[in-house]
């Protein structure tokens, strides 16, 4: 699957990530005020390059169809939250 | 004759069930045996899309170009994998931060992974990375992603999350903080 730059930031604004533009636009998911997830994408338009894609996933602690899905749409804020509290990443 | 020569159809004395069996475009759709029947009884007269398109069917022709359309897919994917396909990984250890703000006090290991298209550095322990078009260029972006994220970390530490304080906490361990001297 080609992941765009695109792609990326709507999954941000999905997220309501803070995003702060630098050499690359980065991207902080915060929660109940505390900063969970951080994670970065290139500015250069289209295709990203080789495994960008999953180093992004990666920093977004999701799976390969979890990522799909919030590319896609169908994952939204509160279901990602939900995932993010069954793997510990957030507790409360 | 003179019909034809005024542009005129001529009329015929045929039944009109036979002018309906031969006019073009056709009244209504034709079954293959009912096309069958006039190839055979009169031979084909008119031009007969449908027809053409069956004929390429039965040789094959449209199977033939969804083929070539998978095939197309396929060279694809097998294109984009190859560019994905990692040329090799290394751990090296990192020392220079390249930093004006930051500096290490003990090395960290980096993994550098390298592709056809692009170089990426990364650290496990950190969740952290870098790319670049050759091995230089990422260390210098993972450096310079590190300074971005400990300021992050640093600027909430006072609310940082589990996961992020261990982090921060170890961040402090290996780096020093030069900007404040």
């Amino acid at each position: 699957m080609s992941v765009k730059t695109r792609d990326i930031n709507k999954i941000f604004k999905k997220l309501k990530m803070v995003t702060e533009e630098g050499r690359d636009t980065l991207a902080t998911l915060y929660y109940n005020g505390k900063p969970y997830i951080w994670t970065k994408v290139p500015h250069k338009k289209g295709d990203l390059k080789g495994k960008l894609p999953y180093f992004i996933r990666q920093q977004l602690e999701v799976d390969d169809d979890q990522f799909r899905n919030l590319i896609k749409c169908p994952l939204k804020l509160d279901g990602y939250i939900q995932i993010l509290k069954e793997k510990n990443i957030i507790q409360e | 004759m003179d019909n034809f020569i005024n542009n005129v159809a001529p009329t015929t004395s045929y039944p009109q069930t036979l002018i309906d069996k031969f006019r073009y475009p056709k009244l209504n759709e034709k079954t293959l045996e009912d096309t069958q029947i006039e190839e055979s009884t009169w031979g084909k007269s008119v031009v007969d899309v449908d027809k053409i398109y069956e004929a390429l069917d039965n040789l094959g022709i449209s199977t033939m170009v969804n083929r070539i359309s998978q095939l197309e897919e396929e060279v694809e994917a097998l294109t984009k994998l190859v560019k994905e396909q990692s040329l090799g990984v290394k751990t090296i250890p990192l020392s220079n931060l390249r930093s004006e703000k930051l500096a290490l006090s003990s090395p960290i290991n980096i993994t550098l992974d390298s592709t056809s298209e692009i170089v990426i550095a990364n650290s496990y322990d950190l969740n952290i990375f870098g790319y670049g078009n050759n091995e230089i260029e990422a260390i210098r972006d993972f450096c310079n992603t590190l300074e971005d994220f400990y300021f992050l970390l640093d600027k909430d530490k006072d609310k940082l999350p589990k996961e992020q304080s261990v982090i921060y906490n170890f961040l402090n361990k290996i780096i020093k903080n030069v900007s404040k001297n």
